[in-house]
C-alpha cells in the first residue's frame, strides 16, 4: 500500500469559507495570511454558487514526480504526501504543468515548486473545516463512514 | 503597539482630479479607535461636517478594515462602509461581509477614503499598490451581478473582488446600497453617495500577507470557539433553517409587523408558518455559502422553477406580510430585484408599504402613483414600483426619497398615515417592537438611525421566559425587574443598563470588524464561551493575539464607549437632539390582540421616556437635549470634540 490514508474533497458540501486556505498559508508562512499562498485552492464561480477545492491528489503514480528533471519530488511511503527537496528543485516549472488538479504552484519568493505536506500527517484544513467538505481518514475509517451513509439511507 | 493585523496604509482617491494617494495610518488613530467603524466615525467627524452636503464632492467615502480582517478569526471578514448619510443627513455606516475587505488588506490597505466628483464614470482598480482609476462607461447602467462579472472578464481574473452600485445608486436613489458577492451594504443610502461621485466600483486583488503577532494564540482561540459553535443554537440553526432564523420567534412575539405596522403581527402566524419550516427550506435550497472565514454560512442559494438560480433574502427580512404578500418565491424574486438594483430591501419595504397605506386611505391616488393600484397584496404594483424607485421613473421618484422623506412631500400625517422608523429619519424594516421596551430603547437611540445591529439585548421573545439565557436571569431578579422576563413590554430602569452593555458590545464588535454571530448576540445564546468570558474580553483576546497589542476588556470598553460618543456628538453637529431619537407614534399604539402571547400587548409612552432619561443618564449625556456633558467627552479624551460641539452648536452642561 502506498499510502496510509484518503483525502478527499466534496464540492457540495463546500461553501467557500476559505478556512482551509486561511489556516493552510498560516502554517506555511508561519505569521502570515494570504489564501493565495495556500497549498489548497478553492475554486470558484460565486455566481454559479460552485466552490472545488483543490489540493493534492497523492496520485499512486504520480505524473508530477516521474517529469521532475532533477529528482527533487518524491513520495512518502507512511503518509501518502509529495514532498519538494527545496535544494535540488530548479524551479522549472514542469510539475506544475504535468498535475491535472492544478494543486502545485511556484513559491512567490523562493522560486521554487510548492505542494500539500499533508501537515506531517494531520492536515490543518481538515482540521478548520467545519463544512467537512475535506475528510482525511484511514482507508478503514472511510469503509466505515460509507457503509454508515449508506445504511441512514 | 500594534505591531502586526494592521497593513499599516490608508488609500485616499480624490477623483475631482484624479490624485491617488497614501498615507501612513496614524499610530493615534488605532489607539483611540482601533479600526473599522471606530476610526471610520472618527475620519468622518473631521473630514465633514454640518456644511457637507452627502451628494457632494466634499462628502467622503470611508472603507474601513480591522486588523483581524483576513485573518483566521472566525467571522472576521466584516468592513464598513462610511458617509454623511443623504438619507438622514447625520452619520451613515453600513457594515457587510464577503471577501472584499480581506482581499484590500491583502493588497496592503486597511482604509479607503474617497473624495471629489469625477466628470465621467470611473472604477477603480486596487492590485497591490498599484492603483488606477478606469473608465466604467460602458459599466454605467448595469446591474450589480453583471458589473462583478464584466470587471472579472475585462481584467482576466475571477479572483479578483468587486464592490459595487447599480441602478439605484446610480440615479442617487437615498435607498441605495453597495454590493459585494451576494451582500449588500445597505443602511443608510450609501451607494447614493458613491454613485454621486460616479464611481461605479472598486476591484481588489492583492498578494501582500498580513502579519500574526501570536499565530499559536490565535489558533488556540479558535479551537475554543469552533468547540462553543457547535453546542450554539446558531449552528443548529443556520444549516437548517438558514433564512427564516429568527422569525419563529418574531411571529410569535408579535414583533413582525403585517400592513405598514396597522397589525402588529402574530395573527397571520399560520401564513407566514410555511415560509419557515424545514421542508420549504429543503425544497429550494441547494447550496450554503458563506463570507470569508465564516464556518456559519448564513447564506443559501434556492434553487426556484421560474426564477433559476438566487440567493435567498437575508433572514431579517424574511417575509412580505408588510405587504400583506405571502409568497416565498415573490419574496425571492424582490430581494434579487433589490440587489441587482444596488436597494435597501428594509427601507424598499418601508417605502412601499407605506405607499400602500396613504393609497388605501385616499391620500395619494392613481393621479400620483401613474395609474397604479398601490394596495396592499397587489403583487405588479409592488415589483413595478422597484423599478421605478431605482430609475426614479414618476411615483419611484418621490419614494426615492426614502420612506419618511416621501411621506412629507406627499404630507401624509406622521401620527395617523406615517412611513414608520426608529428616529433620525431613518425607517426600519420589518420588525416591530411595540411588545419589546428593551428592543424600542436599542433601536431608538442607534447613532446611524434605527438599526437592529447596533444593539439587540436578550429579551423575552413570545413572553416566554425559557428564552433568556440563564446568565441574564440572574441580572433581571437581581434588579428585582422579575416581571420584564415574560412581559417584555415594561418599562423597568434595569433596561437602560442592558441595552447600555449590549451597544457597548455590538459596538466593539463593529470596531474589530466581526459578525454578531460570533457574540453574545441574539441568536448565540448556546455560546458556552460566553459563561468563561464575556464578548469584550473575547474582542481583547481577539486584538491581543493578532496585533501583539496589550489590551483588557477596559481598554475595548474604553473605546467603544469613547466611538459611541464621537458619533453621537456628530449627530448633535447636525443638530439631532433628543426628540429626534423618539420612534414613530405607530409603535407605541396598541394594535390588534390576538391569539399569540404578545400580540397587541404595547409599551406605555411615559413609561419609555422614563427609560430614556436613565439611557442618558448612564451615558453622562444631557436628559433634556440628550447632548454628551463636557466632562463625559473629555474622560473619554474628546475635549476637542467638545470644544468643537461649544464652538459650533451650544453650550454643554
Amino acid at each position: 500500500m502506498s499510502y496510509k490514508r484518503i483525502f478527499h474533497a466534496y464540492p457540495e458540501a463546500c461553501t467557500g469559507c476559505r478556512m482551509c486556505e486561511i489556516v493552510c498559508s498560516l502554517n506555511r508562512e508561519k505569521t502570515g495570511i494570504n489564501p493565495k499562498r495556500s497549498m489548497i485552492r478553492i475554486h470558484e464561480d460565486s455566481q454559479k454558487g460552485i466552490y472545488i477545492p483543490t489540493t493534492c491528489h497523492l496520485c499512486n503514480d504520480a505524473p508530477c514526480i516521474e517529469v521532475c528533471p532533477s529528482a527533487a519530488l518524491s513520495k512518502n511511503i507512511e503518509t501518502g504526501a509529495i514532498s519538494v527537496d527545496e535544494e535540488n528543485c530548479s524551479g522549472c516549472e514542469l510539475c506544475i504543468e504535468a498535475c491535472e488538479f492544478g494543486a502545485i504552484s511556484l513559491h512567490q519568493d523562493k522560486n521554487i515548486a510548492v505542494m500539500c505536506d499533508l501537515c506531517g500527517g494531520e492536515p490543518k484544513c481538515v482540521k478548520y473545516c467545519m463544512q467537512k467538505a475535506l475528510i482525511f481518514l484511514k482507508p478503514e475509517e472511510y469503509d466505515a463512514m460509507k457503509s454508515d451513509a449508506y445504511l441512514e439511507k | 503597539m500594534f505591531t502586526s493585523g494592521w497593513m499599516g496604509k490608508v488609500l485616499r482617491v480624490d477623483l475631482t482630479n484624479g490624485k491617488i494617494s497614501t498615507e501612513p495610518l496614524k499610530e493615534e488613530l488605532m489607539l483611540n479607535f482601533i479600526g473599522g467603524r471606530g476610526i471610520n466615525s472618527s475620519l468622518l467627524y473631521s473630514e465633514t461636517g454640518p456644511a457637507t452636503d452627502p451628494l457632494g464632492g466634499d462628502n467622503k467615502l470611508i472603507i474601513g478594515t480591522s486588523p483581524l480582517t483576513g485573518t483566521l478569526v472566525p467571522t472576521s471578514s466584516r468592513f464598513t462602509i462610511t458617509a454623511k448619510s443623504p438619507l438622514t443627513g447625520i452619520l451613515g455606516d453600513a457594515n457587510v461581509g464577503g471577501a472584499f475587505a480581506p482581499e484590500l488588506k491583502y493588497a496592503g490597505f486597511d482604509f479607503i477614503i474617497i473624495q471629489g466628483i469625477s466628470n465621467n464614470p470611473v472604477y477603480l482598480w486596487i492590485e497591490d499598490d498599484r492603483v488606477v482609476i478606469k473608465d466604467a462607461a460602458y459599466l454605467w447602467g448595469k446591474t450589480t451581478q453583471e458589473t462583478d462579472r464584466m470587471i472579472k472578464e475585462e481584467i482576466g481574473d475571477k479572483e479578483i473582488r468587486v464592490l459595487s452600485i447599480g441602478l439605484a445608486g446610480e440615479n442617487l436613489v437615498k435607498i441605495a446600497g453597495i454590493v459585494t458577492g451576494v451582500n449588500i451594504a445597505a443602511r443608510c443610502g450609501l451607494g447614493a453617495v458613491m454613485g454621486s461621485k460616479k464611481l461605479k466600483a472598486i476591484a481588489v486583488k492583492g498578494s501582500h500577507t498580513i502579519n500574526i503577532s501570536h499565530p499559536d494564540k490565535m489558533l488556540k482561540l479558535v479551537d475554543t470557539i469552533f468547540e462553543d459553535y457547535k453546542t450554539c443554537q446558531s449552528w443548529n440553526w443556520y444549516p437548517k433553517l438558514g433564512w427564516t432564523t429568527g422569525q419563529r420567534g418574531m411571529g410569535l412575539s408579535g414583533c413582525a409587523p403585517i400592513k405598514n405596522y396597522l397589525v402588529s403581527g402574530g395573527n397571520d402566524y399560520e401564513k407566514r408558518q410555511a415560509f419557515l419550516d424545514v421542508e420549504t427550506s429543503e425544497k429550494y435550497r441547494f447550496k450554503d455559502i458563506a463570507c470569508f472565514s465564516c464556518p456559519l454560512a448564513c447564506n443559501k442559494w434556492l434553487h426556484m422553477d421560474k426564477l433559476g438560480m438566487k440567493k435567498a433574502p437575508a433572514p431579517g427580512t424574511g417575509h412580505m406580510a408588510i405587504w400583506e404578500i405571502y409568497d416565498y418565491p415573490f419574496h425571492v424574486e424582490v430581494n434579487d430585484l433589490c440587489e441587482a438594483y444596488g436597494m435597501d430591501i428594509y427601507s424598499v419595504q418601508g417605502a412601499i408599504s407605506a405607499a400602500m397605506e396613504w393609497y388605501e386611505k385616499g391620500i395619494i391616488t392613481k393621479k400620483e402613483t401613474d395609474g397604479m393600484e398601490v394596495k396592499f397584496g397587489n403583487k405588479d404594483a409592488a415589483i413595478s414600483l422597484i423599478h421605478k424607485i431605482a430609475k426614479r421613473e414618476g411615483f419611484g421618484n418621490i419614494l426615492a426619497e426614502g420612506p419618511i422623506m416621501a411621506g412629507k412631500i406627499i404630507g401624509a400625517d406622521p401620527d395617523t398615515t406615517p412611513a414608520c422608523g426608529y428616529g433620525k429619519g431613518t425607517d426600519h424594516g420589518p420588525i416591530d417592537c411595540t411588545s419589546m421596551a428593551m428592543l424600542t430603547l436599542a433601536l431608538s437611540v442607534s447613532t446611524r438611525g434605527g438599526g437592529h445591529t447596533r444593539c439587540t439585548p436578550p429579551m423575552a421573545w413570545w413572553g416566554e421566559e425559557t428564552t433568556v439565557p440563564e446568565r441574564w436571569k440572574k441580572i433581571y431578579r437581581n434588579a428585582g425587574a422579575e416581571e420584564i422576563m415574560n412581559k417584555p413590554w415594561i418599562c423597568h430602569p434595569v433596561i437602560a443598563d442592558i441595552v447600555t452593555y449590549f451597544e457597548t458590545t455590538n459596538t466593539s464588535a463593529d470596531i474589530i470588524e466581526i459578525c454578531k454571530n460570533t457574540m453574545e448576540y441574539y441568536y448565540f445564546y448556546g455560546f458556552k464561551g460566553i459563561e468563561i468570558k464575556d464578548d469584550l474580553e473575547w474582542h481583547a483576546e481577539w486584538i491581543e493575539a493578532v496585533t501583539g497589542a496589550n489590551v483588557d476588556r477596559q481598554y475595548m470598553e474604553t473605546v467603544a464607549k469613547r466611538v459611541l460618543n464621537l458619533e453621537k456628538a456628530y449627530n448633535v453637529r447636525e443638530g439631532k437632539l433628543r426628540e429626534d431619537d423618539m420612534p414613530s407614534h405607530r409603535f407605541m399604539e396598541k394594535r390588534r390582540g390576538e391569539p399569540l402571547p404578545l400580540d397587541g400587548k404595547s409599551l406605555d409612552e411615559k413609561e419609555l421616556q422614563c427609560l430614556f432619561d436613565a439611557y442618558y443618564e448612564i451615558h453622562g449625556w444631557d436628559p433634556k437635549t440628550s447632548v454628551p456633558k463636557r466632562k463625559t467627552l473629555e474622560d473619554l479624551g474628546l475635549s476637542y470634540v467638545a470644544d468643537d460641539l461649544e464652538s459650533k452648536v451650544l453650550r454643554l452642561t
